[in-house]
Parts: structure tokens; C-alpha cells; sequence
């Protein structure tokens, strides 16, 4: 188990080592910084001044070797638009998006696993095709468009909790919904899914075979191994939404990362889209890491690998 | 009034009905058997016969779609029809235990050996962990598994597949039962594998007194296990006899189809070839008129339209065929007509 952590460590931080390349990378190919920095009125010295100031005119390799020296000190630079430090920025918004995208997971889970695993037992019946009404809707509808409906119903005409902001806790309610319901649908499906081809295995057969209550059955002998992919995906899904929180935290007024980046995007604030960027990104590879190990926990078979 | 003592398990008139796309699957239509306490009875068929519907009907283990009729079957002089679903799961694993033909996916990837085996015991018993883990190993170690207390952690994908089996018969005797169903439990192995888990078998129910239904194709198995058989053909049984009498009288033309698929050394010339049963197995959707086996026997008549008498050869001895009694004498062996 050790060395399996070991080796899924050192494959994580390959990734993030590619990854904080790209993210300086594509930066690098949206043009001139120093001309998309200075505005469209600048004038050719105030751009090369610009270009001098914000060490524009170095090596590309070189202003990478200091950014990602940088990095790691969790040190990303200063915003150009708020003049404070990225990272103060980023540590104050951060807590928001993590409520925000933990929450929303709770929901997912909370709701595809017990409507997954209902709809495999009863499959075929209104259960069944209840729950498939509820993923293909959440499939189809945009989650901006689900935010914004939940507004209306709920905030607006209904008014029992607030539209907008993450100063209480109802502030999350909606939001929490609205990307909770986007992550649901594949993992209910991977649970029924699941559920359907373990309910028909062999060894629950033999769990049968020994008089188990139905309970034990489905639970201990099924549900368990049902579980191990729902488990990948659902790492995946809350890397997701992180992400995917920019559209939803702009719809709410939640001020997180991805509103942070948005504007920022809108601003040209480099060096605070880069650190976003690669602070999501990094997420995502540490729940990747956490889903895996947490799969050899749930999998004896792949311990041995 | 003093009665013989009544047999383990009777069946009567067991039917299994499928539905399917194209009608009503009959997998078994309507078949009389009984086990003795103690004693090993081999279910021999082709694959498709009805042998493991029977199986799972008896332990209550068909998919809710099955519908299972029959006029009685008795365990113990308690009827299994009709019991609820909660008293058929307390019977499970505790009096009747079932031993599969495929060891690689009949345990939980997910669960060490001693929680998967301790768990049959703890569900009917009330024992503490400590005893149960303590009948385990001592299962294990009857088994012929070495090392058993540290085995009990192991998980099944460290196991062969010869292994798995041993484990899979430690789980059906956990609980000490009465009858043990084993469907082809020596199919999937290798040969000297099956070798020794059918000694294995054979050895502990002897020791432990427990009944066997032994489910098998293989009339070689047959021989070396059996105490008596019952051979079914398309959903009914066709034969029943002790296995003596069974291969010294085969009779019914099935029966006899099926012993002459075997090799025998020293008896089959070399190179000669070996004798198939011809055609195939009739559709047991919908209704089979007459006998099922009517159109692979070479001794067919018209009168096999009509179903065939139950034919008393001798005591215990009973064959489905209207020539039973002829073809049960080696001296009046019908001639098979010529086929054109």
C-alpha cells in the first residue's frame, strides 16, 4: 500500500509539473502582455516601460524559471489590479469555492447513490424511470439556466432564501443545488449501473446462498463493489466544480475563485488567471491521487498492482 | 404404525417456468426425486437440461421472474412451498448450503476470506467472533487448505482457482447442514484438481453425514461419487437408479446414449470412434408432446408420441421410457433400426 502511494505521488507531480508549463504556456500565446496590459491607449514607450517593469523583456525560460520558483513558495505575484499580493487573493476566496464545490458533492452523493441503488433494485419500475427522468433533465438543462430558475422560485417569488452573496449559510443553499444537480446524473447512472451488474454477480448469488438478509446483501456484497468507479468519478466531479464554479459563483454573487477568475480574465490580471488556473488544476490532480487511493482501499485487487 | 425414515428432501412434480420473448421456457417440467440423509445423489444432464434450475428452485435462489410449481417439496417434513422469504433465507446457508461451479467469481473481491466465511456461521448462530473464527480455520484446515489462520485475511484474488473452491466448500459446511447442493463444482478446474476436490468431497460427507446433490454432465464424475442418480433429459428426469444398477442396467435409450460417450480403456479399441448422441435437444418453449427424446432415439416408434410410463425395473430403479423393461435386459435388447 505504501509504494502504492509512492508511485501515484510521483506520477501526480509529473502532471503537475506539465501542467504549470501549459498554464504559463498559454498565456504566453494570447499575445502581447505588455501591449494588453498598457490598454488600447498606451503609447509605444509607456508599453516597452510596462514591458521593463513587469520583466516582460527577459527570456520566456527565464520568466518561467521565476514564476514557478515562485509557485512553489506559494508566491504568484502581485495582481495588476488590486495591487495586493495573488496570493491573498486567492487565500480569501478560496474558503467560498471549497464550501461551495463540498456542499455541491454532498448533494450529488447524497442524492445519486440512494436514487442509483433504488432504481437498480426496482428496476423497470416507476422508481426506475423516475430517477432516469432526473438525469436526463439534469443533463439537458444548463447549470446557469438552473441557477437562475432556482432564483426566481425560490429567492425571488417564494423569497425563503437570499438570491445572492456567501455572508450565511443560506447564501449557499441555492448554489450548492444548482451544481450539486449538474454532478448528479452521471453518478447515479454509474451507480445503477453498477449496482445492476453486481446484483446479478456471482458472489452476490453465493451471499444469498448463505441466508444474509436482503440488507447485507445489497449493501455489504453489492453496493460496496458498485461503489469503486462511482468513487473515481465523483474526485473528478468536485475538481469539476471547482472549476466549473465560475458560471455558478457568477451567477450567485459568490465571491470565490472562479468569480475571481473571471474578472480577472476580463481585466487582463495575469498573474491572478495563471494562479487560479494552476491552484484549480492542482485540485484536481490531488483528488485524482485521493480517489485512487481511496479505489485501493475499497478494491483489495488493485493493492497488489 | 412403524414407517420407513422419511428421506431428507422429496420432490414432487417439480415445474420451473420461464417467461421468455418467445413464449413460456418449461426448464422443468414435473420431476419426482428424493434424498436420503447422508447419502450423494448425482444430477447428471447436458447443459441445459434443467439440472442447476432445479438447483436454485430448491434453494430458493431463482430470479423473481421464475415461477416455481410443484405438489410438494418436502425438507425435514417441512414444506418449502409457501414458506415466506424470510423463513426460506433462515434455511439457507443454515440446514441447506450450495457449492458453485465457478470458484474465480463466487467470492467477494471485497472481503477477506474469514469475513466472507464467518459471516454464514454469525448470521444463523449466535457464536461470537472469536468461535467463529475458530470454526473456520478449523473448516479450512479440513478442506486441506495449509497455513489457515493466516489464509483467513487473505483476500480471494491470492487464491487459485482449486483453493477457492476448498474455501467455497469450508463456507457450505460453516454452518454444519443437512443437504449440500453442489452444481459442477469440479467443471471449472483443472483435472487434478477435480480429482482431488470430488475425494475431498465424497471424504467429508461421509464424515459429517451430510447430504449431497451432486450436479453433473459428467458420468465419470458419476461413478467414482455417486450413491445414486437421477438423469435428466429437457426438464424431466428420465432415470433414477443406484448408481450400480445404473451403470450395469442403463434403461433408458438416454441413458445408454450417454455411457456409450464415454472411453473405456481397455474396452474401446484405440482410434475407434466414440459414439455421440445425434440431434439436438428439443425447444422446451412451449408444449413438449410425447417423449422429449423421441426425435434423437434410435428406437422410436409411433407410440413415443404419447409421454412414456414411469417403468419399475427394480427396487429404486425407475426409468422413463416404453421400453424400459426390455432395454433394462441385456438378453432382450431391442435392435435399433437401421437409420437411412
Amino acid at each position: 500500500m505504501g509504494s502504492f502511494i509512492f508511485k501515484r505521488s510521483l506520477l501526480a507531480l509529473c502532471v503537475a509539473l506539465t501542467i504549470s508549463v501549459l498554464c504559463f504556456g498559454l498565456l504566453q500565446l494570447s499575445g502581447d502582455l505588455a501591449v494588453a496590459i498598457g490598454g488600447p491607449e498606451a503609447t509605444a514607450e509607456q508599453v516597452e516601460r510596462i514591458r521593463v517593469e513587469y520583466g516582460l523583456d527577459r527570456p520566456v525560460v527565464e520568466q518561467f524559471a521565476s514564476w514557478l520558483w515562485g509557485a512553489i513558495q506559494l508566491d504568484f505575484g502581485r495582481s495588476y489590479y488590486y495591487q495586493s499580493s495573488v496570493m491573498d487573493l486567492v487565500v480569501e476566496r478560496l474558503p467560498v469555492t471549497m464550501t461551495l464545490g463540498v456542499l455541491s458533492l454532498a448533494i450529488a452523493i447524497g442524492v445519486s447513490i440512494p436514487l442509483g441503488v433504488a432504481a437498480a433494485l426496482m428496476r423497470g419500475s416507476w422508481v426506475d424511470r423516475l430517477a432516469m427522468a432526473i438525469a436526463v433533465t439534469g443533463q439537458a438543462m444548463p447549470n446557469f439556466w438552473f441557477g437562475l430558475t432556482l432564483i426566481i422560485l425560490f429567492a425571488v417569488n417564494l423569497q425563503w432564501l437570499p438570491a445572492a452573496g456567501s455572508e450565511s449559510w443560506q447564501g449557499f443553499v441555492l448554489p450548492a443545488i444548482a451544481l450539486g444537480y449538474y454532478a448528479t446524473p452521471a453518478m447515479m447512472r454509474l451507480t445503477r449501473s453498477g449496482m445492476l451488474e453486481v446484483l446479478a454477480s456471482d458472489y452476490v448469488r453465493t451471499a444469498r446462498a448463505k441466508g444474509l438478509r436482503t440488507g447485507t446483501v445489497v449493501f455489504k456484497h453489492a453496493l460496496r463493489n458498485a461503489v469503486i468507479p462511482v468513487v473515481a468519478l465523483a474526485a473528478v466531479e468536485l475538481g469539476f466544480m471547482l472549476g466549473g464554479s465560475v458560471v455558478i459563483e457568477t451567477v450567485f454573487s459568490l465571491r470565490g475563485l472562479g468569480q475571481l477568475a473571471w474578472n480577472s480574465i476580463s481585466r487582463n490580471d495575469y498573474p491572478v488567471v495563471q494562479a487560479v488556473v494552476l491552484i484549480i488544476a492542482l485540485f484536481y490532480i490531488v483528488l485524482t491521487l485521493l480517489a485512487d487511493i481511496l479505489n485501493a482501499v475499497l478494491d483489495p485487487r488493485l493493492r497488489a498492482r | 404404525m412403524s414407517e420407513p425414515a422419511m428421506p431428507l428432501l422429496t420432490v414432487n412434480k417439480l415445474r420451473v417456468d420461464l417467461p421468455v420473448d418467445a413464449g413460456t421456457l418449461h426448464a422443468v417440467r414435473g420431476i419426482d426425486f428424493h434424498v436420503e440423509r447422508g447419502e450423494m445423489l448425482c444430477l447428471v444432464g447436458e447443459s441445459g437440461c434443467g439440472k442447476s434450475m432445479t438447483s436454485l428452485a430448491l434453494m430458493g435462489l431463482l430470479p423473481r421472474r421464475a415461477r416455481v410449481t410443484a405438489e410438494s417439496l418436502r425438507f425435514d417434513g417441512m414444506e418449502l412451498l409457501g414458506l415466506t422469504e424470510r423463513a426460506r433465507s433462515d434455511l439457507r446457508g443454515a440446514r441447506m448450503a450450495m457449492i458453485f461451479q465457478e470458484p474465480m467469481t463466487a467470492l467477494n473481491p471485497a472481503y477477506t476470506l474469514g469475513n466472507q466465511l464467518c459471516e454464514a456461521l454469525r448470521r444463523h448462530r449466535r457464536v461470537s467472533r472469536g468461535e467463529a473464527r475458530e470454526r473456520a480455520v478449523y473448516l479450512l484446515e479440513r478442506v486441506g487448505i495449509s497455513a489457515a489462520a493466516e489464509r483467513m485475511d487473505q483476500y480471494p484474488h491470492q487464491l487459485s482457482g482449486g483453493l477457492r473452491q476448498r474455501v467455497m466448500i469450508a463456507m457450505a459446511l460453516m454452518c454444519e447442514p443437512d443437504l449440500i447442493i453442489a452444481d459442477e463444482p469440479t467443471t471449472a478446474l483443472d483435472v487434478t484438481i477435480q480429482a482431488q476436490i470430488l475425494r475431498l468431497l465424497r471424504d467429508l460427507q461421509r464424515e459429517f453425514g451430510t447430504a449431497v446433490i451432486f450436479i453433473t454432465h459428467d458420468l465419470g464424475v458419476v461413478a467414482r461419487i455417486a450413491d445414486r442418480v437421477a438423469v435428466m433429459y429437457a426438464g424431466e428426469v428420465i432415470e433414477t437408479a443406484s448408481a450400480e444398477a445404473l451403470f450395469a442396467a442403463p434403461s433408458h435409450p438416454y441413458t445408454q446414449g450417454l455411457l456409450n460417450c464415454i472411453p473405456a480403456p481397455g474396452k474401446t479399441p484405440p482410434g475407434s470412434r466414440l459414439q455421440a448422441i445425434p440431434g439436438v435437444v428439443p425447444s422446451l418453449v412451449g408444449a413438449v408432446e410425447g417423449c422429449a427424446f423421441r426425435n434423437r432415439c434410435p428406437l422410436a416408434e409411433a407410440a413415443c408420441e404419447t409421454p412414456p410410463p414411469q417403468t419399475r425395473i427394480a427396487a429404486g430403479h425407475v426409468a422413463r421410457c416404453h421400453f424400459a423393461t426390455r432395454l433394462a435386459d441385456p438378453s432382450r435388447q431391442p435392435q435399433p433400426k437401421v437409420m437411412s
